[in-house]
């Protein structure tokens, strides 16, 4: 019985070991969502909206630039447009269902980082960087998914390559790599 | 088992729970191995959940309040409701939910500092105690239900006799005229207002020497020189926060000449403040005061004058005990040449005291100075002579309706079964208590009242200073304002805040209008929170000599109290009548004096213990001497500066019905309270102490063991009259070079943060220390963790005794991480958890930490913090009020104060979106901004410029432990305390 449970102990904590500390490929791969794209309670098409339609990402996302969060618009913002525009489609009417009913939509959750970590986007929006960025190409998704892992790693290199050489019209840039800039 | 018991099951499991884990993980051969194994499987499993997170889901609102974003914290105005006190407060909201209370800079008596106990009270919103639905005769019913029957019950008292309002103190001016008008419609409707702790001596010893009842306010300020007997005036009385804003300003301007004088029994957090200390027995404050004013007019301090002439008839051949006298004779003196410049007070339940220190204040040319008559302070404590007489009505089968709000008499009414048996003859009978308390539980109906954070109402402190309660959170359970209630039983739309704004328009609107319609004047009141008016009466009374010279010869006439033991009760910074007993941050936060957690005891001096024959922890049970209460069973705590003849006791402990966390942490003392014809009095004498030797010894869980800096130059002091002698700012930049410097320098930033702490302001009275509780998550461990020295503060008051045991003076220290430049904990840090960053802070990275605790080893200031368990509290109402942008720490995590990272991002991320540097004081940390002292300043040390810089380069400056070359990001400023004229 002991023997068993120290050969079962030893072999996971070997696996464990040998994927997460040799490998910071397969380090990086812990916790790595790319390609996640769940199905969604509202079949919603950025592509539709954003790059069709050429609707601007802060029309709905308005609060990236003035907080820690983008936010998921309300459903009232949705029916800005939509009171006039395709006011028969099934989709339409779930909305319509959650202001009647004061039952907020409940979508799936995608782009995160650890628990851990302090991500702000409106320091981020208010330097000029691009949604496409962390979000992908995310004008031409008809289902959001994630194209970035958003590790530490990911992160630092970004702020490093900025720091040193920022994009074209993004003028002088101190992107820290501080601890401090995002774990508190 | 109801709804109530299972609460307490889920509550009890969060201080006791963690001793009951603590005793699983000790390292016996089965637990070890039981230990691996999980350690095994969660590695495991760890590995195999990356591939799939957990599903979260995103809910926006359906319609978004236009003022909110998500993640961005609303600062709303707000009053603070701890006590009758009424400072201004704001309270930070955060996606709906109030996560923080803080001081309201605008207004005009707290100046934005909030203590201990008001920031507490914020965790009272998240109590999983609080009762839940309205309840008749301990039955959940419905609101209408309920309210058919009180109508009915109410109709039926009209005729069969008085119907009764008992309310506390403070009940602001609307809710008062709401409760005059209720009590109007029935013929024999009655308003008595209780304070739970004796408070009323002071109005009525002005009546009394003046023929007016009132009690002004006061301006500690505009003293040169303070004497106070026996009033903890910084700790738990009238107004801490105002008069400690008050006392810092007087001891900060010239300083050095400002003299502070106490005379007391115990040790409180005013007398460890005094410049000089008298220790007297309470029944020698009378005798003091008396002697001192003979004094003054003996000395001609005060001119001679028909008054003089009166004084000095009564006292003729008066002659006190030799420690009184000359205790009279070092007060005489020190207020010699300071007429109009001193303050006499005292909290002393005795109205001839009170008397004659209104007389001496009178007399010293301080009415219209520091005594503010014109206004008035109108927290309505209440008659003790109503209460009684309430309670005799009640047994006689007079009260035939009792609606109690506000207040908690069967725990607090020094005879509790007396109240408790006369509330059973009274037929229709209602509380309004948050929790079901002691009282409420013997009521027919309980109809909850919302907490302060859920409902409207207002507050006038002092004449003039009108603020606004608003509520920042919709309720969370189905409770209704006291006031709500009150329109619905005397049938009126139930609706307050209609109620309150009509009060507003009728009374302050015409006279503060200044051209706004009042829907202007609304919004800007309650956007700031307070609004000042005029002062109404301007009284003009004359002192009665007649008056003063009868309470003198009451005062000589009394019999001499003779060799034996008296108690002194005291109401606690943390813990003050006790309502807040289920509070696990005030239960946890240290005694500013004692240090003690969770825990009150009976403060002896170490000369008593010693003639006793007793040790810290040994029980003994104080016996009343009048004849009347019962005795109370204590552990002994040793406390220098005590009266040998004298042992205080906290209130507000022992509470059977306060919630769980509240049993079985210290004794009730009220019973020890004396109740004579005249009212209550925390002071009485004693039959005998007696010792229960076979008791087995009680651990208390104090958070600092040691009393003595052991000569090392921790705290440092000046004396006040070499200015010149000292220059502790002055340190040798070179020589510190020359030292050999394993960290090399530090690396060049746009900025340095850094703290001055000064410690001619700070006081001690741990207001800091419950304001980075709430902002930093931090959690309460229990009695058990605390004595194990496992308390998570990251900011502690230290407190040392020099001198005489007996008498010794006390030192105060803020303590926190230093954030030193060359930091001996990043050193040893194996993996790197605990780094600089290049804005000069010390930072902890959670993530990374793998729990060594190398670096609280090796912290010379032993201010890191171990989680020996997952400490935060699991109960999911308590989690509600977590500040989100603070990370929860784990079990096995190291941490400790970050000098309020997430604010300095916030202001960094703020500034750099606007496109502009920081401003000098922009960035304010939770311990500086409550700050009643303003002790602390933060900022840029880097810039010559900022405030915190140029404090730092006073010539009081220095750094703890210098010696040993950290180069702490703080700065502390010496204390400077007056050593002429010691006792």
């Amino acid at each position: 019985m002991k023997l068993h449970i120290a050969a079962l102990l030893s072999a996971t904590l070997t696996l464990a070991a040998v994927v997460t500390m040799f490998d910071p490929k397969h380090y990086a791969w812990i916790g790595d969502q790319t390609g996640y794209s769940p199905v969604q309670p509202i079949a919603y098409s950025h592509k539709v909206h954003a790059k069709d339609n050429g609707i601007p990402c802060e029309y709905c996302h308005f609060s990236a630039r003035k907080g820690p969060v983008a936010g998921v618009p309300p459903a009232n913002v949705c029916m800005n447009c939509h009171s006039q525009i395709l006011k028969d489609s099934p989709e339409i009417a779930k909305i319509r269902k959650a202001i009647s009913t004061k039952k907020p939509i409940e979508w799936v959750r995608i782009n995160r980082v650890a628990d851990f970590v302090r991500f702000n986007h409106s320091a981020h929006v208010a330097k000029g960087v691009a949604c496409q960025t962390c979000h992908g190409q995310i004008q031409d998704m008809t289902q959001v998914e994630q194209t970035r892992h958003m590790s530490m790693g990911w992160c630092v290199s970004c702020h490093r390559q900025y720091t040193a050489k920022p994009p074209k019209g993004m003028g002088k840039v101190n992107a820290r790599v501080e601890c401090s800039t995002c774990h508190y | 088992m109801d709804a109530r018991d299972n609460r307490t099951e889920t509550e009890v499991a969060s201080p006791k729970g963690l001793a009951t884990i603590a005793v699983e993980a000790s390292p016996d051969a089965h637990g070890r191995r039981t230990f691996l194994k999980i350690l095994g499987l969660s590695v495991a499993a760890g590995a195999l959940s990356g591939c799939k997170p957990p599903r979260q889901k995103i809910l926006p609102y359906v319609q978004q309040p236009p003022e909110t974003t998500p993640g961005v914290g609303k600062w709303y105005a707000t009053t603070c409701h701890g006590c009758s006190a009424a400072c201004g407060a704001l309270v930070k909201v955060m996606d709906g939910k109030p996560i923080k209370l803080e001081g309201n800079p605008e207004h005009p008596l707290s100046r934005g500092g909030l203590c201990a106990y008001g920031q507490g009270t914020i965790v009272g919103l998240y109590d999983p105690y609080r009762q839940r639905e309205p309840a008749a005769r301990g039955k959940t019913t419905p609101w209408t239900a309920m309210d058919a029957e009180i109508t009915a019950a109410l109709d039926g008292a009209r005729t069969k006799g008085e119907v009764v309002v008992l309310t506390g103190p403070g009940l602001g001016p609307t809710t008062q005229a709401l409760v005059n008008e209720f009590i109007k419609g029935f013929p024999h409707g009655r308003h008595v207002v209780y304070s739970p702790t004796p408070a009323s001596a002071v109005a009525a010893g002005y009546t009394r020497a003046y023929g007016a009842p009132i009690q002004p306010s006061l301006h500690l300020d505009r003293a040169r020189v303070i004497v106070s007997f026996g009033a903890d005036f910084l700790g738990a009385g009238v107004s801490p926060v105002e008069y400690t804003k008050q006392y810092a300003d007087a001891r900060s301007d010239e300083i050095g000449t400002f003299h502070h004088i106490q005379v007391e029994a115990g040790m409180t957090l005013a007398g460890a403040n005094a410049d000089t200390r008298f220790v007297l027995r309470p029944s020698d404050y009378a005798a003091c005061a008396a002697a001192t004013l003979r004094k003054l007019t003996e000395t001609g301090t005060i001119p001679a004058s028909a008054f003089t002439t009166a004084i000095r008839n009564a006292s003729a051949g008066a002659n006190a005990a030799p420690e009184v006298e000359k205790a009279a004779d070092a007060i005489a003196a020190a207020l010699a040449g300071h007429r109009g410049q001193s303050l006499v007070l005292s909290d002393s339940a005795d109205v001839e005291l009170q008397t004659v220190i209104a007389a001496m204040n009178d007399a010293l040319g301080n009415v219209g100075k520091t005594i503010d008559v014109a206004r008035p302070i109108l927290q309505a404590h209440g008659d003790d002579r109503d209460m009684a007489a309430l309670i005799s009505r009640m047994e006689q089968g007079k009260v035939a309706a009792l609606i109690i709000h506000d207040c908690n008499p069967a725990h607090t009414w020094p005879r509790a079964e007396a109240f408790k048996k006369a509330l059973a003859r009274v037929g229709c009978s209602i509380s309004t208590a948050i929790v079901p308390d002691e009282t409420a539980r013997l009521v027919q109906w309980h109809c909850p009242t919302h907490h302060p954070m859920e409902r409207w109402g207002d507050a006038e402190p002092v004449e003039g200073v009108h603020s606004l309660y608003q509520p920042t959170i919709r309720p969370l359970y189905r409770t209704r304002a006291f006031e709500d209630s009150l329109l619905q039983w005397s049938a009126r739309p139930a609706d307050f805040h209609a109620y309150l704004q009509n009060s507003w328009r009728t009374r302050l609107y015409p006279k503060l209008a200044n051209g706004r319609t009042f829907d202007a004047f609304w919004d800007e009141a309650l956007m700031k929170g307070v609004v000042s008016a005029p002062a109404a009466s301007q009284p003009t009374a004359a002192l009665r000599p007649a008056a003063v010279a009868a309470s003198l010869r009451e005062i000589a006439s009394r019999p001499a109290a003779g060799d034996g033991y008296q108690v002194a009760l005291f109401a606690s910074v943390g813990m003050r009548d006790g309502a807040a007993a289920n509070n696990p941050w005030l239960q946890e936060l240290p005694d500013p004096v004692t240090k003690i957690t969770w825990d009150n005891g009976a403060l002896m001096a170490p000369k008593t213990a010693a003639a006793l024959g007793i040790n810290e922890g040994q029980w003994v049970a104080l016996v009343p001497g009048n004849g009347q209460g019962s005795a109370v069973e204590l552990p002994v705590i040793v406390q220098p500066g005590q009266h040998p003849q004298t042992i205080s006791v906290a209130l507000g402990y022992g509470r059977t019905a306060a919630g769980p966390l509240a049993k079985g942490h210290g004794a009730d003392a009220y019973p020890l309270m004396s109740l004579t014809q005249n009212g209550r009095g925390s002071h009485a004498p004693l039959k005998e102490v007696k010792v229960l030797r076979d008791r087995p010894v009680h651990v208390f869980a104090r958070t600092q063991p040691h009393d003595s800096a052991e000569e090392r130059d921790l705290v440092r002091e000046e004396d006040a009259h070499d200015h010149a002698g000292h220059e502790h700012g002055e340190h040798d930049a070179a020589a510190e070079e020359k030292r050999a410097n394993l960290w090399g320098p530090p690396r060049k930033s746009e900025r340095q943060w850094g703290m001055t702490i000064d410690l001619n302001r700070c006081i001690g009275c741990s207001a800091c220390v419950t304001s980075c509780d709430i902002e930093n998550n931090i959690p309460a461990v229990g009695p058990e963790e605390v004595a194990r020295s496992r308390e998570m503060h990251w900011m502690r008051l230290d407190r040392y005794y020099a001198g005489d045991r007996d008498n010794p003076e006390v030192e105060f220290q803020p303590m926190l991480c230093q954030h030193c430049a060359n930091a001996s904990c990043e050193s040893v840090c194996p993996v790197l958890a605990t780094m600089h960053d290049d804005q000069g802070l010390n930072v902890q990275v959670y993530n990374r930490c793998v729990g060594t605790r190398y670096c609280a080893n090796n912290c010379p200031y032993k201010v890191r913090r171990f989680n020996w368990f997952d400490n935060q509290t699991k109960l999911a109402v308590r989690r509600i009020g977590l500040n989100p942008n603070v990370t929860v720490r784990s079990r096995g995590v190291m941490e400790k104060c970050s000098f309020c990272l997430q604010r300095i991002e916030e202001v960094r991320i703020r500034s750099r979106n606007e496109g502009r540097d920081i401003r000098d004081g922009e960035m304010v940390t939770a311990c500086q901004q409550s700050c009643p002292a303003d002790a602390i300043i933060f900022g840029d040390r880097q810039d010559p410029r900022s405030r915190v810089a140029q404090s730092a380069a006073d010539k009081r400056a220095y750094r703890v432990l210098e010696e040993i070359n950290r180069q702490p990001a703080i700065s502390y400023l010496a204390r400077k305390r007056r050593t002429e004229g010691k006792a």
